[in-house]
């Protein structure tokens, strides 16, 4: 028989709880927002406290799921055995259309070529038995 | 300018490496021991005066200073533990100086040892911290080759670098490493070799990535006072600093943060970026030696590919660079990375650097480390003077 091999599962924390519930019950990405009217920035990953002004009144809001590539790379020789059965496969930074930057898989990409710049979407995708992660798709 | 008096008050007066291996045959307590008795050595120091560590290695908990200061019977005065990766071993100097400055203590090892292979390497950056762990692991990042081969795409797109500059960055260190008997990789390599590599994380193949392997580096810092009874020539630390977080909350615009204390950096040290006659960078990629060489103003943004090919970066160039083939080609021996350039740079400063020797007064050690989301977070960099 076949050993299935894990992929590296995310652990979940007080802070990150919010963010994992979402996607895992509802399939939404939430991300954070500064509650401080001069502030008001978009936040992520999860922080305790607002990396631009320091304060501590952070909202989870929703995200709409969209964003830029950043930058792109074709994984040939995966961090973890769990990944080696899809490689190669693409692997982005995405500035979400709110701001901060996302890690992703990329879905479908093309492989070994420039998608900087390219638009995406956010759909989620089951990641072990009791955990989805957000993952893009080029659109 | 008190500082600058005050950061005269430690010299360097010895360096030393342990065997560099690719199979993990010794302990990180053996390996310090090992670069730490080379460096005394080649001091010309013993053992029982030394009275301050400053140690950095991934691997050495739970073991840490004061043990290792149990282990070896010292007693010591002085105790920093670096946790900033490969910029550590440039900050435990700069700590260790001001340390000295103060009269805290007279002679402390700076050592950095690790023992790593690509599993136990990739483990360890798996959990290196929360934000890789959680958000960048589970997404199939690719650990620190897929990092940075964000980085060098990103280059690649602002600037027009194509894969062949990278490579002859490459193929330069190795020919320096052709000269280091402490090298791993020390064969010739081709462009062809090069661009005929394996594929690790598009644009980067084999030969832009690192080999974890095991080793350990060190140097001697001392007192005015100790530095008397040494042998071979001191160096100097002309300047030395550090940044954490540099371009905070911005992943992509500069990796690094060695721009942002650049011009403090030079003005401490009194000399100018047109002075040196080397730079030691820490290459765990070569798009990083190239913002390093870029943030420490030695060649221009976007241009370091021109700078390389009209000067030469070997030991034979107009100015050399990884004299002793960088991690690239010696091999990444983990935090000890971080200490390869220091050890060169004083190997070079002192005259003792065998069939590599370049002529050389005055040179630059750069550090980079602790990847988290996105980039490594610390930057250092000193400034380093024969006495």
């Amino acid at each position: 028989m076949t050993k299935i091999l894990q992929k590296p599962q995310p652990r979940v924390n007080s802070l990150t709880e919010p963010f994992w519930e979402a996607i895992n019950r509802e399939g939404k990405l939430l991300i954070q927002k500064c509650q401080e009217g001069v502030c008001g920035k978009y936040i992520f990953y999860p922080r305790v406290c607002c990396p631009f002004c320091q304060s501590s009144k952070l909202q989870w809001v929703p995200a709409k799921g969209t964003g830029v590539i950043l930058s792109n790379t074709t994984i040939h020789r995966p961090h973890h055995e769990g990944f080696i059965a899809e490689c190669p496969y693409a692997f982005a930074a995405v500035e979400l259309t709110e701001g901060p930057c996302i890690y992703t898989t990329l879905l479908g990409a093309p492989l070994d070529v420039s998608l900087v710049g390219r638009r995406v979407t956010m759909k989620p995708e089951q990641h072990g038995s009791n955990q989805k992660i957000p993952i893009f798709t080029l659109v | 300018m008190s500082r600058k008096l005050k950061m005269d008050e430690a010299l360097i007066v010895g360096a030393g490496q342990a065997r560099y291996s690719k199979v993990a045959d010794r302990t990180i307590p053996q390996l310090l021991y090992e670069a730490g008795n080379a460096a005394l050595e080649n001091a010309g120091l013993e053992w029982g005066l030394v009275d301050g560590l400053a140690l950095t290695s991934f691997l050495l908990p739970p073991d840490n200073g004061a043990t290792i200061s149990e282990q070896f019977g010292l007693e010591t005065r002085f105790l920093f533990q670096g946790l900033y990766g490969g910029a550590s071993g440039v900050i435990g100097l700069n700590h260790a100086a001001r340390a000295i400055a103060d009269g805290a203590c007279d002679v402390v090892l700076v050592i950095a040892a690790d023992a790593f292979d690509v599993a136990s390497h990739n483990n360890t950056l798996d959990h290196f911290n929360g934000s890789v762990r959680d958000f960048m692991s589970p997404q199939g990042f690719g650990g620190a080759n897929g990092m940075f081969a964000l980085h060098t795409r990103l280059y690649m797109e602002r600037y027009g670098a194509k894969v062949e500059d990278f490579g002859l960055f490459c193929m330069s260190l190795r020919a320096n490493a052709s000269l280091n008997p402490n090298a791993l990789l020390r064969q010739e390599m081709t462009l062809d070799d090069y661009l005929h590599a394996k594929k690790i994380a598009d644009p980067l193949r084999l030969y832009d990535c690192v080999m974890p392997c095991i080793g350990a580096d060190a140097v001697v810092l001392v007192s005015q006072r100790v530095a008397k009874q040494t042998r071979g020539a001191p160096v100097r630390i002309l300047a030395a600093q550090e940044i954490h977080n540099a371009h905070k909350n911005d992943i992509y615009s500069n990796p690094g943060g060695w721009d942002m204390f650049r011009d403090s950096l030079y003005g401490r040290a009194e000399v100018k970026p047109e002075n040196l006659d080397f730079a030691q960078v820490y290459d765990d990629y070569p798009v990083m030696a190239f913002h390093q060489l870029e943030g420490l103003g030695i060649s221009d943004v976007g241009k370091t590919a021109d700078f390389i090919k009209n000067k030469g970066i070997t030991t034979r160039g107009e100015f050399p660079v990884n004299t002793g083939g960088g991690q690239l080609s010696a091999g990444q021996p983990g935090a000890s990375g971080g200490m390869i350039g220091l050890f060169e740079a004083v190997c070079q400063l002192r005259g003792e650097a065998g069939n590599r020797q370049i002529e050389c007064k005055t040179g630059v050690v750069a550090g980079y480390g602790m990847v988290a989301y996105g980039r490594g977070l610390c930057s250092s960099a000193t400034i380093l003077q024969r006495g």
